[in-house]
């Protein structure tokens, strides 16, 4: 174990550098994270608007993505970046680095964009209305564009409620493990568990009903 | 996996679909101060002071037009004995 490790592992600085000052210098130095973001962060928390900048320029082509998830439409994906950098500015003395600054904005997004599916779900309701037709098969995705694979699969999950909606996005768009989505999301991973094995199950029924089964058969035909 | 299981689609279809490029946002970032400054911990202190100031200016400006309307002082009484007569 080298000295940064001891440090970090609770031991006295002092002690194991043997010098008082230099104990303090090395105690510094062990507990800063080590992320290329870090020096923007900090230097953002001191008043550099640039550095946000910064920060937000490096990261908006991650995020744009991670949003383009949660809506098909290009006003409401710019609305909601916006939200998640707005969001991580007034939340930025929360960030301690111990992951990378990317993973700590991809969980902001993620609440974001679950937010905004909460609002437009309780905005169906309260208008009664959108009977939204469960989408039919229309051949098999390898021979489709990526946008328009991206677009039904975006339409399969649409009429499902929120968190469902939510865990079987990140399982199927952003591979997610049911821990990770836990992680991001602030669940435990047995919750996660149950709710993308009932979401699942749900999906499947629906597909069965609208003739994605027999898509799979003709499909090998 | 069965072969003849729909969830298979779902999975082929998301292979598919995590090839898609992303259109990027690339405007600038807006309104972060107007957002900032709702939260910001100045702000409802500073609201609160000009919120009692303006109840302050309206109990004097009240006090002194009952002062000067009440028949028993004269309309015509220097600034000092208002304050006098009001206890200021």
């Amino acid at each position: 174990m080298d000295s940064a490790e001891a440090i970090a592992a609770g031991g006295d600085a002092n002690e194991i550098t043997g010098h008082p000052q230099r104990g303090l210098v090395w105690a510094m130095t062990a507990l800063q994270p080590k992320d290329d973001d870090w020096p923007d962060v900090r230097a953002s928390l001191e008043g550099d608007e640039g550095a946000y900048e910064r920060l937000v320029a490096r990261h908006r082509a991650a995020v744009s993505a991670q949003m383009w998830r949660f809506t098909r439409d290009r006003q409401a994906q710019c609305e909601l970046v916006q939200d998640v950098f707005v969001e991580a500015y007034l939340s930025l003395r929360s960030f301690r680095g111990k992951a990378p600054f990317l993973h700590w904005l991809h969980r902001i997004a993620t609440r974001v964009g679950y937010r905004y599916w909460k609002r437009l779900a309780r905005d169906a309701r309260d208008k009664s209305a959108l009977a939204r037709e469960f989408p039919r098969p229309i051949g098999p995705p390898e021979e489709m564009a990526p946008s328009e694979a991206a677009e039904q699969l975006f339409r399969l999950l649409e009429g499902f409620p929120p968190k469902d909606r939510l865990v079987l996005t990140l399982y199927y768009c952003e591979e997610l493990t049911a821990p990770q989505i836990a992680e991001r999301m602030g669940w435990s991973a047995t919750l996660v568990r149950v709710r993308v094995h009932r979401a699942r199950g749900r999906l499947r029924a629906m597909l069965r009903e609208a003739g994605f089964d027999r898509q799979r058969r003709s499909d090998h035909e | 996996m069965n072969s003849h299981d729909p969830l298979e689609y779902v999975e082929r279809l998301a292979r598919r679909a995590r090839q898609e490029t992303a259109p990027c946002v690339d405007a600038p970032l807006r309104g972060l101060g107007r957002r900032v400054s709702r939260r910001n911990p100045i702000a409802r202190p500073l609201a609160a002071c000009a919120a009692f100031s303006a109840a302050l200016t309206g109990v004097t400006v009240a006090a002194t037009a009952y002062l000067l309307t009440a028949q028993t002082v004269d309309p015509y009484l220097t600034f000092f004995q208002v304050l006098d007569i009001s206890g200021l």
